[in-house]
């Protein structure tokens, strides 16, 4: 119950935000910069994806899902007047978490595509790029939102911080970039790897990293 | 028997609070609204204590999601579960306690139907203490009924606050009243506590007519 409790009021908050202005803004980014890039061969799709969809657009559309999800406070504020009434707060946060890293991961996925469809001359040809755009796009996306869903438990400066960091540390190739999201995402859709690992084993860190992250900030307080 | 224990609490403006509250009406009074507010806070489970502990039947209010849905309060300063409305605001809260009433239903019952389409942001102070009284006396399986200056809300005259406080003490709960009304504390039986510079204490035996059980 307290966690349906989460997904409702997440929805409510995300439908009466201002995410769908976040959201064509972030769209209309990639595609002017996926037109920018084109080509007729993969390449295109690559720069397009590896040069600004990734390590800029999809971090702040997934910092603007949190903020209309809890705005500057503490994301526990949202969980306190459902404790008060008997709601577990672990769980309602959950919830909450839940619905923010899934929207995430679907406005990630949406970038994705639209950067290699903007960036592929001939998108028909592309159809390898483009699923796995998708499906990586997806993880990436996940994978922010359950680091700002840790953030958000310090309020808006704890997600400007863990992303500075992201920004900072996951921009390597080196040991430091292992906790962050951006140097698996890089490596996910074929950039430079993180201490030569694979893009399966980027998969299983960022699949990791999202995990230990939304439960860190679920288990954050009180029940 | 129910009892709501307070142990070496501190939170804010008040600075020491100790002691039981057992199946009776126990009315708290004091000069400090801020500190009154905080002991019903702490006591509805809504606000961890900075120190201390409160205690319902043993277990910890702040950190049981069970315990707190016994009890029924009515806080200083109220907010509502974010909703697109009252109506479905009233109805989280109503789902959180594991309540099955109707949201509509609770509110009609208080006259509060009118304002069930409004945003909850659009409440007033005195409005949404209205609804957080209206949902307090509709909880029928409350051990616990804790209110802050019931008698100081839109709604409060249009109802026997005393008839739902007996009703509720019939059932075996604990009823506490905060208020820094002196005439208000005299309308509920009290006072039998008050909080002076901070510290929760009883009030001697021969300044007011105790009713028997309060024992903080």
């Amino acid at each position: 119950m307290s966690v349906r409790l989460g997904v409702d009021t997440a929805r409510d908050l995300l439908a009466r935000s201002r995410l769908k202005s976040y959201a064509a803004a972030a769209a209309a980014t990639v595609v002017a910069s996926g037109l920018h890039e084109r080509a007729s061969d993969a390449s295109g799709a690559d720069r397009a994806l590896l040069g600004l969809t990734l390590p800029l657009v999809v971090p702040m559309a997934c910092y603007a899902v949190f903020d209309c999800a809890f705005g500057a406070a503490k994301s526990s504020l949202r969980t306190e007047p459902l404790a008060r009434y008997g709601a577990d707060r672990f769980r309602v946060t959950l919830g909450l978490d839940a619905v923010a890293v899934a929207t995430c991961a679907v406005l990630a996925a949406a970038l994705a595509l639209l950067a290699v469809l903007a960036a592929s001359a001939m998108p028909m040809h592309a159809l390898g790029d483009i699923y796995a755009s998708v499906w990586g796009g997806a993880l990436v996306g996940a994978a922010y939102g359950c680091l700002l869903a840790l953030g958000s438990t310090w309020g808006r400066a704890g997600r400007l911080w863990l992303l500075l960091g992201d920004w900072v540390f996951g921009s390597g190739t080196g040991a430091a970039a292992l906790p962050w999201v951006r140097g698996h995402a890089r490596t996910l859709l074929g950039g430079e790897p993180v201490l030569r690992t694979s893009p399966a084993l980027a998969t299983v860190s960022l699949l990791v990293l999202a995990s230990l992250c939304v439960l860190a900030a679920a288990r954050r307080g009180p029940r | 028997m129910t009892q709501i224990e307070l142990r070496g609490v501190a939170h804010g403006a008040l600075r020491a609070a100790a002691g039981s509250f057992a199946c009776t009406c126990t009315v708290i009074t004091g000069d400090d609204a801020r500190a009154l507010a905080t002991v019903v806070a702490v006591m509805s489970g809504a606000v961890r204590p900075e120190r201390g502990v409160v205690l319902l039947d043993g277990v910890p209010l702040d950190t049981t999601p069970g315990a707190r849905r016994r009890v029924a309060s009515l806080l200083g300063s109220e907010n509502l579960p974010f909703a697109r409305d009252v109506d479905a605001a009233v109805a989280r809260a109503l789902r959180a306690r594991g309540d099955v009433q109707r949201s509509h239903d609770v509110l009609a019952r208080f006259g509060l139907d009118v304002w069930s389409r409004r945003a909850p942001n659009d409440l007033d102070r005195d409005e949404l203490r209205s609804v957080a009284l209206a949902l307090a006396l509709s909880h029928e399986q409350a051990e616990v009924l804790v209110l802050y200056e019931p008698l100081a809300t839109s709604v409060s005259a249009a109802m026997s606050l005393e008839m739902a406080a007996r009703r509720t003490l019939e059932r075996g709960a604990v009823v506490v009243i905060a208020t820094a009304s002196r005439a208000g504390a005299l309308r509920w039986g009290g006072p039998h506590c008050a909080v002076s510079d901070g510290v929760l204490a009883p009030v001697a035996h021969d300044s007011v007519a105790r009713s028997d059980g309060a024992a903080p």
